[in-house]
């Protein structure tokens, strides 16, 4: 299995997995802990809207997506910072409209799109060299954001009234996170695919924070869990011919299922 | 003698959200070490004039002043302790990091907390009992204990004036108690405003009180202290709004 890492497209897929599975880690802490996890699948969605332009005008698909979404996000930031009651709307719409736009316009694009469905599972074994530099430095600027405010974003999605008359500056805060959400779920896309990005968000981040006892904490062992999972579920791939959107999201349920369990026999046992 | 100065100073003040006013020629001194009690039924305008108090509304009509300087200079002397229902219990973070959020973190960043903060936030965790509980995640806390950490959060600022919003809403009644007793402890040396329904505790405990239904009538209790002597914990709302209101003082 080892002769594997001679392949310079598993080098790739194993370098930009555990990028993109640091990037998870972080981003999705934020998501769960901000109860953005519906909001996340709206910008995934829409990101289709991107992959449509890209593919209209030949342009790089994870940069035009990457822009699209801020876009999108962006305009959900600005309708729902004072109106968090009308979120779930504004989700809706962007949710539908972006698929939409997306989907017409690789209608009306001449000529077959193999690679549309990479986009809906993932194609891990396709990161190219320059997708690997754009998503180091999306990894590098969500770091240095994270070191230099990381207080300033605790206080604001633990309390954003206190964090605001602390003198904090809430809607830029709320704006970057969206924005770091959005960019991260189209780079883990690129991985995993539209459909379960959220999963690979989400489910390292539960486990976590059955651990966790602070964000910090909970950013760092869901990043580990992500890296474990896309890891592993990338070498199943491998070996068994599969998918590896899929199978990095089955073997992540499956820590998952296993920990529930565990946690309910340890408390029924010991407790 | 110790000259007495005015907390917070409201002057005609009128506030709408749409059309209609919901807080209407509103006049209010607050004075230093003053238990204040904001009474009035839901929608009557409390939580807006708490927010309007606390900068989080701009004003429209009229003026608030916090010791005698204009409302946007002087916010740092505020604090506010939230309904603890308004907190993601679920959230990942510790009681210490709770109290250390009170510093301004515009002029501290990164990750890590000085030896003072931690030495200071302890401090303001001993004030409220709970100094061993320190290390604690706050979602392992009963509602009772989340709530003084928020208290011991306020004091952490070094604030002058403190701001609850129903600190005791859906707390048992000892634990309601064991707040008040708190508050009143910090009353010697701090303004305090709260917002509650708890009538018949929080008027055991106040000396000055607001019944605001967009008006607002203002009532000293000390001058009422045999009409409220008798309370208990059974004295229903009706029957307390309806002693405020003989009230002529």
């Amino acid at each position: 299995m080892l002769e594997a890492l001679n392949y310079t497209f598993i080098q790739n897929a194993l370098i930009s997995g555990i990028i993109i599975s640091i990037i998870s880690g972080i981003i999705g802490s934020l998501i769960v802990v901000n109860r953005m996890v519906f909001l996340s699948g709206g910008i995934a969605h829409s990101a289709y809207g991107g992959i449509g332009l890209s593919i209209y005008f030949s342009l790089p698909m994870l940069l035009t997506t990457s822009l699209f979404s801020v876009v999108i996000t962006l305009f959900i930031a600005i309708l729902t910072y004072k109106n968090r009651e009308k979120l779930d709307s504004i989700i809706g719409l962007t949710w539908a409209l972006g698929m939409s736009f997306g989907i017409l316009l690789v209608d009306i694009t001449p000529g077959y799109h193999a690679d549309l469905i990479s986009y809906l599972f993932g194609s891990i074994l396709a990161v190219s060299l320059d997708d690997i530099i754009f998503m180091s430095s999306i990894l590098f600027v969500i770091l240095f954001i994270l070191i230099c405010f990381y207080r300033d974003i605790l206080a604001v999605s633990y309390d954003t009234t206190y964090a605001k008359l602390r003198g904090i500056r809430t809607r830029v805060f709320y704006t970057i996170i969206l924005l770091m959400a959005s960019i991260s779920i189209v780079i883990a896309i690129k991985i995993v695919g539209l459909i379960l990005v959220i999963a690979l968000l989400s489910i390292p981040t539960y486990i976590a924070s059955r651990f966790a006892n602070s964000l910090l904490e909970m950013m760092i062992y869901s990043a580990s869990f992500s890296t474990i999972f896309t890891v592993s579920g990338l070498f199943v791939s491998y070996m068994y011919d599969l998918s590896s959107g899929p199978s990095i999201i089955l073997i992540s349920s499956l820590c998952m299922f296993l920990q529930i369990i565990i946690e309910k026999i340890y408390i029924k046992t010991f407790k | 003698m110790q000259t007495i100065n005015n907390a917070i100073n409201i002057k005609d003040l009128y506030f709408k959200y749409d059309q209609d006013f919901v807080l209407k020629n509103i006049n209010l001194e607050v004075q230093e070490k003053d238990f204040l009690t904001i009474l009035g039924p839901n929608g009557g305008g409390k939580s807006t004039l708490i927010k309007l108090i606390l900068g989080i509304e701009k004003l429209q009509i009229g003026s608030i002043n916090i010791f005698n300087k204009a409302l946007l200079k002087e916010t740092q002397n505020i604090a506010y302790v939230p309904q603890n229902t308004n907190v993601n219990t679920h959230f990942p973070i510790k009681v210490l990091e709770v109290v250390m959020m009170a510093q301004n973190s515009m002029k501290k960043r990164f990750f890590f907390y000085s030896k003072k903060e931690k030495t200071e936030a302890l401090r303001a965790l001993e004030k409220v009992n709970m100094q061993d509980f320190y290390n604690k995640k706050m979602g392992e806390l009963s509602g009772g204990q989340k709530q003084k950490v928020l208290i011991a959060r306020a004091l952490f600022g070094n604030a002058k004036i403190i701001l609850l919003d129903e600190p005791t809403s859906s707390l048992d009644i000892l634990a309601c108690e064991q707040i008040y007793k708190i508050l009143k402890k910090l009353n010697e040396t701090i303004t305090i405003i709260v917002i509650s329904h708890d009538l018949a505790l929080v008027l055991k405990y106040a000396n000055k009180a607001v019944y605001i239904n967009k008006e607002l009538s203002f009532h000293d209790l000390s001058k009422m202290k045999n009409e409220f002597s008798n309370l208990n914990s059974d004295t229903c709302e009706i029957e307390l709004l309806q002693m405020l209101g003989r009230c002529k003082c």
